[in-house]
């Protein structure tokens, strides 16, 4: 079958070229478009980072906020925990009046006392190196208190002081009463029995 | 068997787009094999009133804006440009046995050159060898248009979106059209025609085998008929276009024993205002005839197919092949059966226009890389 062209052949070569053209077009739109893909999804996902960061941001300082209050009302425990222990302690200290008034009962009329004085325990020995990490803190305040008193005075005779020891004994009050020192001495025209005691509760 | 898997692969054609003076026509076919089907078929008409086409930019934004909207598939179109637009010519170049097909190309270039009255501008060309022949001096067809006037139409299809990949001639289109539809087999030892009754001119285009060989253009179009028969019936040019096509011609023996029904009264009356016209048609088909036979004598006078918007005039086809003696065949939807390589069953009831009004859009349609010149050396020119 006759078919004329009276497109002249720089129309057609323009058509074409335009036609390549508009193919590579799509083709190099594809590609981009494919790789704007990847490229999109980075984008994105850096995006999300960038705005999780700037919500961290503000977290972050109440965080560090947060952790200074902690440590505000961790001192503060600690503060208070050391005064209840302080409070036990000092709940805990000895009736001095009425030991007083009980060693006080005990004493024969032959017997008089010079001094009473209270002694501290010895301190126990201290751990070293190793074994002082090793060992658990202990939380409890301790605050150092007698051990037991030194009892100084005079009696008759020897038997008065026998007796003195035997009622403070009886008493209960104390774990050990031990004879440190007793011996005759002059006192005014006579003499009588200078001794010493040691009791411990 | 290759054959066979390509012949069943369906392949869409451009769409082929006739640029009338009163409007366009639209058609879009698919190729399976040695058939083909058409799928699309559209036409948009000038509103009342417009100059036509070629002089009314409105209308022809009308059009670009009716083109924009038309379903066609791929956007690529074959355009068709008509007598007067084109001028054909016959041309003695000799023959393609030495010369190169560039030679032969320019040697075709400047003979339409000198041979067309187009003005200082120039023109776009292209032509195809013709059959030989002792009797005949011709060997050529050239084809010519204003380059103004192909700028027209490529602007139009850029307005309209649409890639025009060739711009053709009608009388081609026609040419295959009816090709198309007789078949390679019956067109094989004969010559035969297609009438073109456009509303601005009419053309004749007469054929050997599948090559036009002769062009003619007749100044007798579907619109001065109208215009004659609204003078001469004293009514609208809209009541006149609708008395010719439901009415037709008719002519009455007046040797008949019975009087004769009213519409066939109306019949002759606007026979007989056209008869100058149509005598006048049917002597050019019969000169054109006898000077083709004349030229191929061992091949006899094939038929004569109608096309375009006046071949739907009621009777015409009769009287044609009264007068002249031949086949006249009116292509139609409901007759598809009689095409041979067209299957319109597809768009039977998509438009209200009869096939004949798409001939040169479905010739379009064809044209384009599937036609290849069979035994011409058509290039450009």
């Amino acid at each position: 079958m006759i078919s004329v062209n009276l497109l002249s052949p720089t129309v057609t070569f323009r058509r074409r070229q335009k036609a390549r053209v508009r193919v590579w077009l799509i083709v190099v739109a594809v590609v981009a478009g494919l790789s704007a893909i990847p490229l999109g999804a980075d984008l994105i996902k850096s995006a999300q980072a960038a705005a999780l960061r700037r919500q961290v941001e503000p977290l972050n300082a109440n965080v560090a906020d947060a952790r200074n209050r902690l440590d505000k009302v961790s001192a503060e425990c600690r503060n208070l925990t050391t005064q209840l222990a302080r409070a036990d302690a000092l709940r805990a200290k000895r009736d001095w009046a009425g030991l007083l008034q009980l060693i006080a009962g005990q004493i024969p009329p032959q017997v008089w006392l010079d001094s009473l004085e209270t002694f501290t325990a010895e301190a126990p020995s201290r751990p070293t190196g190793s074994a002082r990490n090793k060992q658990p803190k202990n939380q409890n305040v301790v605050i150092p208190g007698p051990a037991g008193m030194h009892i100084v005075g005079y009696a008759t005779d020897n038997d008065w002081l026998y007796e003195f020891m035997s009622r403070l004994k009886l008493t209960g009050a104390f774990r050990t009463v031990e004879l440190t020192m007793a011996g005759r001495v002059p006192v005014l025209q006579g003499a009588a029995v200078r001794f010493s005691l040691t009791c411990t509760w | 068997m290759f054959q066979a898997l390509i012949n069943r692969k369906a392949t869409r054609s451009p769409a082929g787009l006739d640029l009338g003076s009163e409007g366009a026509r639209a058609a879009q076919v698919v190729r399976r094999g040695d058939t083909w089907s058409v799928t699309t078929l559209a036409s948009w008409r000038v509103p009342r009133g417009s100059p036509g086409l070629d002089a009314d930019s409105a209308a022809r934004e009308r059009l670009a804006h009716w083109l924009r909207g038309l379903q066609i598939g791929g956007r690529k179109t074959v355009a068709g440009l008509s007598p007067p637009d084109v001028e054909i010519h016959a041309m003695e170049l000799p023959r393609p046995s030495g010369g190169s097909p560039e030679e032969q190309r320019r040697a075709a270039q400047f003979e339409l050159a000198r041979l067309a009255g187009f003005n200082d501008d120039g023109a776009e060309s292209d032509f195809w060898w013709l059959p030989e022949s002792r009797s005949m001096t011709t060997t050529a067809l050239g084809v010519a248009a204003e380059k103004s006037c192909v700028a027209q139409s490529l602007d139009l299809c850029r307005r309209a979106r649409l890639d025009c990949v060739q711009l053709d001639a009608t009388p081609c289109a026609l040419a295959r059209f009816g090709y198309l539809i007789r078949g390679p087999a019956a067109t094989h030892d004969d010559v035969w025609s297609v009438l073109d009754l456009g509303a601005r001119m009419s053309r004749l285009i007469l054929c050997v085998g599948e090559i036009p060989v002769l062009a003619r253009a007749f100044d007798y179009g579907g619109r001065l008929w109208t215009r004659k028969l609204a003078e001469s019936l004293s009514v609208s040019e809209e009541t006149a276009e609708r008395h010719k096509r439901d009415h037709g011609i008719a002519r009455i023996a007046r040797s008949a024993p019975e009087a004769p029904p009213a519409t066939h009264l109306l019949g002759e009356m606007i026979y007989n205002v056209l008869r100058a016209d149509i005598d006048a048609i049917i002597g050019e088909v019969e000169r054109s005839y006898r000077y083709v036979l004349q030229c191929f004598r061992q091949r006899r006078p094939g038929p004569l197919i109608l096309a375009g918007g006046g071949a739907s005039m009621f009777n015409l086809d009769a009287l044609l092949a009264e007068r002249l003696g031949i086949e006249v065949i009116v292509p139609a939807c409901e007759n598809s059966e009689a095409l041979a390589a067209l299957h319109v069953d597809a768009v039977a009831g998509q438009t209200r226009e009869p096939l004949t009004v798409f001939a040169c859009a479905i010739g379009l349609a064809i044209a384009a890389r599937h036609a290849q010149p069979a035994n011409c050396g058509g290039g450009r020119s």
